[in-house]
């Protein structure tokens, strides 16, 4: 990991309150993985004091650029979507685990709600060698992000909304169902609403089920213990932490009981 | 180059820059980003006896230039950490502090032997941490009782012992006295203010703990207040603490009569804080033609 200078180059609005920064830098560390995240000062805020944690959904190692999305959620990212390009922020990346790799020929099958699209995407992108299957859901509409992305790039690829105003009405959980023997994946990895990842446990109990988590972070590197999230491994319960062990986690470690 | 060495309690630092318990783990996570052997010591994350699992999330909460944090002593226990980090994290050149807690005065009193039969340099007594329902801060409220624990601690310190004090107190000067009496060898302050944040929208606190320990730049006019309190009446050294982001910063509480400083939030908020905080350092003595940063330690004109 390390901290870097990048410039914006697009900061714009992507879907209903939510975001996509594209960022470039001289040289990007090498070794960046799908799911793993970075944390962004907010600039010329000094009462904004901590970092804010995005996924990075894309990475471009020829023009040395990344892009990350961000919900509209507080001051910080209320400050980061008003930033014009060409402004300058200090980055540090890569951070956690991401997904783990997966044997080639084998197939993936990615379950993501809302923004937690976004990581996945990066899956679908790097995961060259894997078959890519995957289930999106959104709350409506007006909320719909990547849908084309994951299209290209998928297999199959099942588009569910809560109200029906885009795909299949439904929560992701049960517009899969009815897909999930014919698509019958060797792993499954979601990103969404913790409602949405809880709502995965008959899927985790049939196929390996990788989630990934949010929680309020600090340092991002695991020294602060802030971001805390209960596991269970062995039958030992502990606090493990977000930023440093996860954010991605195996399904029933972090939901069980 | 002007000299950067500070010795406090007999304890030499190549420089006054010490990483705040809490902060910096046990130093591991930032061994990536910088040579640990730059920064002039660690205060290491607290710890107790047994293995504490630490409260229920969320455990932080941002404020205009500040946060509130309420993790509670996390920590996988002494003998853990004696085998499995310390013999990793003592192989940099810094000095180590160990920050021992405890539930009652006899479980200081081991932890503070136990550690003294380590390889740490210094012990850090910890009688203020909000964010444990027992011991903690509550050993560091009355002069008293700050006096009867450091009294009961000591005989089992065969390393210096700092006392870190609480901010939440009626006046620090009587606390800070009370260490001295009781055998501190130098004292650290400040820890965390007692605080609290609300989520309006959800009418919910944002911590699941409801209040924990405030920090950051926020809190440094407090900070320096307190430490110029108390260099005002002790004889022992005094580590700064609070809110110090700048090498600028590090200076202020010097001449207010700190012998070094710890660096706490400003690692949270950029994990290249130290080293670049003792490159301006560096800096400030050069512009001013200071040539031993010594001279600084309370040399604040009114």
């Amino acid at each position: 990991m390390i901290d870097l200078t990048f410039e914006i180059i697009k900061n714009e609005i992507m879907a209903s309150d939510i975001f996509e920064m594209t960022l470039k830098t001289d040289k990007l560390p090498a070794d960046i993985k799908a799911g793993q995240f970075a944390n962004v000062k907010v600039p010329n805020r000094t009462d904004l004091i901590l970092r804010r944690p995005f996924g990075i959904y894309s990475v471009n190692f020829d023009d040395n650029t990344i892009k990350l999305g961000y919900a509209l959620r507080g001051q910080g990212t209320q400050a980061l979507s008003i930033l014009p390009a060409g402004t300058k922020v200090q980055v540090l990346l890569p951070l956690g685990n991401g997904f783990p790799a997966v044997e080639e020929g084998k197939k993936v099958l990615l379950v993501g709600g809302g923004i937690g699209v976004l990581p996945l995407l990066s899956v679908a992108q790097s995961f060259k060698n894997n078959v890519i299957s995957s289930c999106i859901g959104f709350k409506d509409a007006s909320l719909q992000m990547k849908v084309d992305e994951f299209k290209a790039l998928s297999k199959e690829c099942i588009v569910a909304s809560d109200d029906g105003s885009l795909g299949e009405k439904g929560y992701v959980a049960q517009v899969l169902a009815k897909y999930i023997d014919q698509i019958n994946p060797d792993v499954i990895f979601a990103c969404g609403p913790e409602i949405m990842l809880k709502g995965l446990g008959e899927f985790a109990a049939k196929y390996p089920t990788y989630v990934s988590l949010e929680q309020r972070m600090g340092c991002g590197i695991g020294a602060c213990l802030v971001c805390s999230c209960k596991t269970k491994k062995n039958d030992e319960e502990h606090y493990a932490r977000v930023c440093a062990d996860g954010p991605v986690f195996r399904f029933e470690e972090v939901f069980y009981g | 180059m002007a000299n950067m060495k500070v010795n406090v309690c007999g304890v030499e630092f190549k420089n006054p820059v010490i990483g705040a318990s809490g902060t910096f783990g046990f130093g591991k996570e930032f061994q990536h980003l910088y040579d640990l052997g730059k920064i002039g010591g660690i205060s290491l994350k607290g710890l107790t006896l047994e293995r504490r699992e630490g409260n229920a999330p969320v455990r932080i909460a941002e404020t205009p230039s500040g946060m509130i944090n309420s993790v509670g002593l996390q920590n996988p226990g002494a003998k853990y950490f004696l085998e499995h980090d310390l013999p990793q994290i003592r192989k940099f050149d810094t000095v180590l502090i160990a920050n021992i807690n405890g539930n009652t005065e006899e479980e200081y009193c081991q932890i503070a032997e136990l550690m003294s039969d380590s390889s740490v340099d210094m012990l850090e007594l910890n009688i203020s941490c909000p964010n444990v329902k027992c011991g903690g801060m509550a050993f560091g409220i009355k002069p008293e009782s700050v006096y009867n624990i450091t009294k009961a601690v000591k005989p089992y310190c065969k390393k210096p012992l700092i006392v870190k004090l609480s901010p939440n107190v009626s006046d620090i000067k009587e606390n800070a006295l009370a260490a001295e009496e009781g055998g501190a060898d130098a004292l650290s302050l400040i820890n965390t203010l007692y605080g609290m944040a609300v989520d309006a929208k959800t009418m919910r606190p944002i911590l699941a703990n409801v209040k924990g320990g405030f920090s950051g730049p926020a809190v440094k006019p407090i900070a320096l207040r307190m430490v110029h309190d108390c260099y005002s009446v002790v004889k022992v050294p005094i580590i700064g603490i609070g809110g110090i982001t700048t090498g600028l910063d590090v200076v202020e509480f010097m001449l207010c009569g700190a012998s070094a400083v710890q660096v706490g939030t400003a690692n949270i908020m950029n994990p290249m804080a130290m080293p670049q905080i003792i490159d301006e350092l560096q800096n400030y003595l050069t512009e001013m033609k200071i040539d031993d940063i010594n001279s600084l330690v309370g040399a604040l004109k009114i």
